[in-house]
């Protein structure tokens, strides 16, 4: 194919990117955020698939067969942590304005310079051989599509200047550039950049699938028939087994963990997943989209090394580039170069991205805390610093680039894309320590983790990286061989004599063992600045401080206003710095112009925003050199931590206090509501009674009163009177009675003595009673007891009482002609059910709850005068309750009432 | 409530690292073959899509139905 187009169109991709980019922050100006959401987020996480993924895997797999997964397993093993861990560090990334993993370091550790400064070297010696292999594999990949053959020439023999590898890494730094340092964001926030990368996530899958489905179901039929001829061959059916591919568990496990590291501290990693973040709730999403994601590009790689390695058994093509060797092959130019752009996308995504977060690093902490160190600054020669910054930036873009492309000019080639990426992933690792125990062990210390990341790296630079240097002739050959000065037990890849494993096993090993114990050790012997007490505490209960309660007045420092100004038009540029100042005036409610001397809280406030353009070491070091500080002593600052613990110690239990206070409160309001209530019913009770004893005792002092003062009165007539007068005063007396009882009843209740009787017997007693009285009145009555003996808990006088009040009001109410009762009684379930019957005029709905309740009569035209009470069905009530039972009625108007008891039958009340 | 939700994540971090990693995986590593596709390769991402699964559940469950005993 003519170099011309492929050029071409790569070109043309890029600038499809800068479209994108355009776009989506053309979209984030006016305020409808592309990138604003998970799926988004989810993809940008995806830059963690490079060439390596890309290209590399397939020629891991060649070898080690399914060895080339656990580095896609560690992300997924550690993804449901992320909800934990990464929220967390986006918490305090965002409260502390955090831009680079050095920065987090840094910032954690009391804002030191010097922990900066090597956390930049770590990541920026770690990273480099990693974009190495991105230009290796763009190179080749641009080979191959020209050609149509690998490794036509190497790229080590051929001067500089003829490399198409130099010419890539010098337009990818241009891309970088126009990329991330066209302005300086104080949060270092690019959604243009994010939504590009996001693309890129996107079109790399695609051309993987594309090209893994062409595979698997073009060339071959499918999975299956792929796996059996590869099981049925002695040569490829090895890459089924781990062991027989030779991975062992110890190697296995060592790999899965560096990729969880890597997958959150890589630079690029943390600046996609924490700096360039939203939202911290999109890492919910993210934590199984992007596992997801893993799986679905490495689904195919297996079967591509296996078609790989049938199609060409010879090794006539180099295994990391079999993803486009096998459409080639076949004559499949166009699917080619679709798959040679996903895989550019793969290498472009990582580099830009990476070089992006290290020259950030880079100027903010590396050049700049040495800059500001300089008498220069120090007398304030410097005009605007914000354009330095970028100068800085840009040349930092550069030297990375070309740093990497010496590293793979000079060892890159003769290494597989996996043995390099690990080099970079066992570097990055050595930030664990210091980044785990930062965010959860308040006792780590500024020296424990510098030394511990010193000896970390310095175990992965003698043990990695080093020995890569032996075939460029920089090292001697029996430096490996015999170890330095021929001490056996330091050769770099059986360091202390650990044999048989792995070098990047052994390597990480001893890294991060001499690394955390070191990290661990030096901090319990050491004590910690007042500075990094602070910040220790923000770092380990982000979420106190997120709860409102505002950052502790760590230094009182102050500052002329006049000074902040000028250094905030510096880094910023005058119209960020006022726009700066003028929110916080808003939001303070203060006029700084009244001013001279900015207060502590002002010159915090600006140093947070400083930090997140210049990096929080720096900041500390610009606002240093314009504040009078007065930093607080540790007995102080541990005073002000233990104060504020207090308090808040006493403000929960002031809390508790007044909510037992309120609680007792509404108890007693809840108490004297009753007794009013009580108060309320005794005083209408008593009303009521009077008046119910007037009504009798007025009528029979008027006829009294009649019969005596009227001589001469007929005889029939004092006869009616008299008995008129009789039958008032059975009422009263009645009522009297009642009234006692009621009383009675209800002192009595607590003393009420249940015991096991027959309320059939009970019944049929009460009825026996008054059959005398239906009969006179000529009502045809009936007893049914269907069940005996139904033995409940009870009070027989008690209940012959509800039952003789209830025959009796049968017979008052029932029809005063051709009048009849039925009473019946069973047994209904666990309970006795007695039934009482009557044919009178029926007792209204709305009525029936109330007859319950004391001094109710029903009382209306077409009844006449009321011929009870009023307490009877009351009383009834309050005993059947005694009884544990129900008493209720069922009645329609004209045609009866029936009344029903009900009371739980005894356990085993047959017997 | 959120700490429930925090065990749940860890364990299933424990359980993942359990399943992916030897002396288990080892068991499925001696070869041979379920339906045409090689035990290893099988389990591995049957396991991984479970995990994927789980975890998409531990984590979109809305803290409500977390309060709640079960």
């Amino acid at each position: 194919m003519d170099p011309g187009i492929i050029i071409f169109i790569s070109i043309a991709y890029v600038a499809f990117l800068f479209l994108i980019a355009y776009l989506a922050e053309k979209r984030e100006k006016a305020g409808r955020s592309l990138v604003n959401n998970p799926v988004i987020y989810s993809l940008s996480l995806a830059v963690y698939c490079t060439a390596w993924t890309y290209y590399g895997s397939v020629g891991r797999a060649v070898t080690s067969g399914l060895g080339f997964l656990p580095i896609y397993i560690g992300p997924a093993i550690i993804a449901p942590l992320w909800w934990i861990l990464l929220k967390k560090i986006i918490f305090i990334s965002k409260s502390q304005r955090i831009t680079s993993i050095a920065d987090f370091i840094s910032s954690r550790y009391g804002k030191s310079i010097w922990l900066g400064v090597i956390a930049t070297l770590i990541a920026v010696f770690g990273v480099i051989p990693y974009i190495s292999i991105q230009l290796k594999a763009i190179s080749t990949s641009f080979d191959l599509l020209a050609t149509k053959q690998s490794a036509i020439y190497r790229h080590a023999e051929i001067p500089f200047y003829l490399d198409s590898a130099l010419y890539i890494a010098i337009a990818l730094a241009v891309f970088t550039i126009l990329f991330g340092t066209r302005n300086l964001d104080p949060n270092e926030r690019h959604e243009g950049l994010v939504a590009a990368i996001a693309f890129e996530s996107i079109l790399k899958l695609a051309a993987f699938l594309t090209v893994g489905a062409f595979v698997t179901f073009w060339m071959y039929d499918g999975f299956g028939d792929l796996f059996q001829r590869a099981m049925d061959d002695p040569g490829l059916s090895r890459l089924f087994s781990l062991e027989d591919a030779g991975i062992n568990g110890w190697e296995w496990f060592w790999l899965s963990f560096l990729s969880m590291s890597a997958v959150m501290l890589l630079p690029r990693q943390f600046h996609v997943a924490v700096v360039e973040n939203t939202n911290p709730n999109h890492v919910a999403k993210a934590s199984w989209l992007f596992p997801l994601y893993l799986l679905l590009i490495n689904i195919f790689v297996l079967p591509i090394a296996i078609a790989g390695l049938e199609q060409f058994p010879s090794g006539a093509q180099e295994p990391d580039s079999f993803v486009l060797s096998l459409p080639l092959a076949y004559g499949k130019d166009i699917l080619a170069l679709f798959v040679g752009l996903g895989g550019f996308s793969a290498a472009t995504s990582m580099v830009i991205v990476a070089v992006i977060s290290l020259s950030i690093m880079i100027g903010n902490n590396l050049v700049l805390p040495l800059v500001l160190r300089t008498q220069a600054f120090q007398e304030k020669q410097y005009g605007n610093l914000s354009g330095r910054l970028l100068g800085i930036r840009r040349v930092s873009i550069v030297v990375v680039l070309l740093l990497a492309y010496g590293y793979f000019k000079a060892v890159g080639e003769q290494y597989s894309l996996v043995s390099v990426g690990l080099i970079s992933f066992t570097a990055i690792a050595q930030f664990v320590p210091p980044v785990l125990g930062g965010i959860y062990w308040k006792k780590g210390t500024k020296k424990g983790a510098l030394w511990g990341l010193l000896a970390g790296f310095g175990i992965w630079a003698y043990t990695l990286p080093l020995p890569t240097m032996v075939e460029t002739g920089l090292i001697p050959i029996h430096f490996m061989e015999h170890g330095p000065f021929g001490i056996e037990l330091l050769k770099p890849h059986e360091l202390f004599g650990l044999h048989g494993s792995n070098h990047i096993t052994q390597a990480a090993f001893w890294s991060l063992l001499f690394n955390c114990g070191i990290y661990f050790f030096v901090s319990l012997y050491t004590s910690q600045s007042p500075l990094e007490v602070s910040q220790a505490d923000i770092f380990v209960d982000i979420y106190k401080y997120r709860k409102g309660s505002s950052d502790y007045d760590v230094m009182r420092r102050q500052a002329k206003i006049q000074d902040i100004r000028i250094l905030l038009n510096r880094f910023l540029g005058e119209p960020r710095g006022n726009l700066l100042l003028n929110t916080y005036e808003n939001t303070q409610r203060i006029d700084l112009s009244q001013h001279q001397v900015a207060e502590a809280d002002l010159v915090n406030y600006v140093e947070t925003h400083l930090a997140g353009a210049i990096g929080a070491a720096s900041a500390k070091i610009i606002i240093g050199s314009i504040t009078k500080e007065e930093p607080i002593s540790l007995e102080e600052m541990f005073k002000v931590l233990e104060q504020t613990k207090e308090i808040m110690q006493y403000s929960k239990a002031l809390e508790k206090k007044s909510a037992e206070l309120e609680r007792t409160t509404k108890q007693l309001k809840d108490a004297n509501e009753q007794l009013k209530e009580l108060d309320r019913l005794k005083a209408d009770f008593i009303t009521t009674v009077t008046h119910e004893l007037r009504t009798p005792i007025t009528s029979i002092k008027a006829l009294s009163r009649i019969m005596k003062e009227t001589p001469g009165l007929p005889e029939e007539q004092i006869q009616e009177f008299l008995s008129i007068v009789v039958s008032e005063s059975e009422r009263l007396t009645r009522l009297i009675n009642q009234v006692l009882d009621l009383e009675k009843i209800q002192s009595e209740q607590k003393n009420w003595t249940l015991s096991p009787i027959d309320f059939a017997e009970v019944t049929e007693r009460a009825y026996a009673g008054l059959k005398q009285l239906m009969r006179d009145r000529n009502i045809r009555h009936e007893l049914k007891i269907e069940n005996r003996p139904l033995k409940i808990m009870g009070h027989n006088d008690r209940l012959t009482q509800v039952v003789v009040n209830l025959i009796s009001n049968a017979i008052k109410f029932c029809k005063p002609k051709d009048g009849a009762i039925n009473v019946c009684l069973r047994q209904a379930g666990g309970r006795a059910l007695l039934e009482v019957q009557d044919n009178g005029q029926g007792i209204p709905e709305k009525d029936q709850k109330l007859i319950f309740e004391k001094f109710t009569q029903l009382n209306d035209e077409t009844r006449g005068k009321p011929k009870g009470s009023g307490l009877g069905l009351f009383i009834s009530h309050s005993i059947i309750q005694q009884h544990s039972g129900v008493i209720y009625i069922r009645s329609q108007p004209g045609n009866g009432a029936t009344f029903f008891v009900e009371i739980p039958l005894l356990e085993g009340g047959q017997t | 409530m959120a700490n429930d939700k925090v065990f749940k994540l860890l364990g299933l971090f424990f359980l993942a690292m359990l399943l992916f990693n030897f002396p288990i995986l080892n068991l499925f590593s001696k070869g041979g073959s379920v339906a045409g596709i090689p035990v290893l390769f099988a389990y591995i991402f049957l396991s991984w899509v479970l995990l994927i699964l789980f975890t998409a559940r531990l984590v979109e469950s809305k803290p409500k139905q977390n309060n709640k005993p079960r």
